[in-house]
């Protein structure tokens, strides 16, 4: 059971005009809900500022930001779709733009969570039709495909 | 002699944890014995002395006197034999 991931941890179809908007208002958020200090807008921006997270597939674009451990109170993942892409540097390359529409921001303090977590998420974002229609799917039943994924990876 | 290989991220907890995984088994399937070290990449420089191959799922702050190779194949699926590959000639 994917108990760090819930119906109000995935924001569809935001419009943030930059990257820095995005932090600031899902980091408030995350910690109005209680699940990072109010450290954590601070400690994400920095440290996609300094090891971005962008990663560019086939034809689409996913951001996995995240920071350390000690800035989340309760673990969770939070997937954030776009309406419009923004630009995020590239965790390859500093000095190269990929356009993001997917964000999922990574939220653990467990390490044996956090490596279940990313072997899904590395399955789930390399799918592209998954990917590609998030927008149009229920909370629920990303959450499922989600869980499903993470069953199929243990 | 057994390789000593540095993995690393910018926290060294989160990406570098799949890398891990996945090199443990690459190393395994080709023979080749070898201590992994997860590492934030701010380590590597002082690390570097005793390490083979510094392979980082994030930008490469600095330059290295060890074969550095980032390896975010790792995580998009894309390219992921050339980088298997040259992580295997480096430690051959």
């Amino acid at each position: 059971m994917n108990f760090y991931l819930s119906e109000e941890l995935i924001l569809k179809n935001e419009t943030y005009d930059v990257q820095k908007d995005l932090f600031e208002n899902i980091g408030n958020y995350l910690s109005l809900k209680g699940y990072v200090k109010d450290s954590f807008i601070n400690e994400i921006q920095k440290r996609e500022e300094n090891f971005p997270t962008g990663l560019e597939l086939d034809g689409y674009g996913v951001a996995i930001p995240h920071t350390d451990p000690e800035h989340i109170k309760r673990e969770f993942l939070c997937l954030v779709t776009l309406e419009k892409p923004i630009v995020f540097q590239s965790m390859a390359d500093k000095n190269k733009d990929v356009l993001i529409n997917t964000v999922f921001v990574l939220g653990f303090k467990k390490a044996e969570h956090q490596l279940l977590m990313l072997r899904t998420l590395m399955n789930l974002i390399q799918d592209k039709t998954f990917i590609e229609n998030l927008n149009s799917k229920e909370k629920h039943e990303i959450i499922k495909l989600i869980e499903n994924t993470e069953e199929n990876v243990k | 002699m057994k390789k000593r290989v540095l993995v690393a991220c910018g926290a060294g907890i989160a990406t570098s944890t799949i890398v891990m995984d996945r090199i443990e088994r690459l190393l395994k399937r080709e023979g080749i014995e070898a201590d992994l070290m997860q590492i934030k990449i701010v380590e590597a420089k002082k690390l570097q002395s005793e390490a083979d191959i510094l392979i980082s799922t994030t930008i490469l702050p600095t330059t290295y006197d060890i074969p550095a190779i980032v390896a975010t194949s790792y995580i998009t699926g894309i390219g992921i034999e050339d980088i298997d590959n040259q992580i295997i000639d480096i430690l051959k």
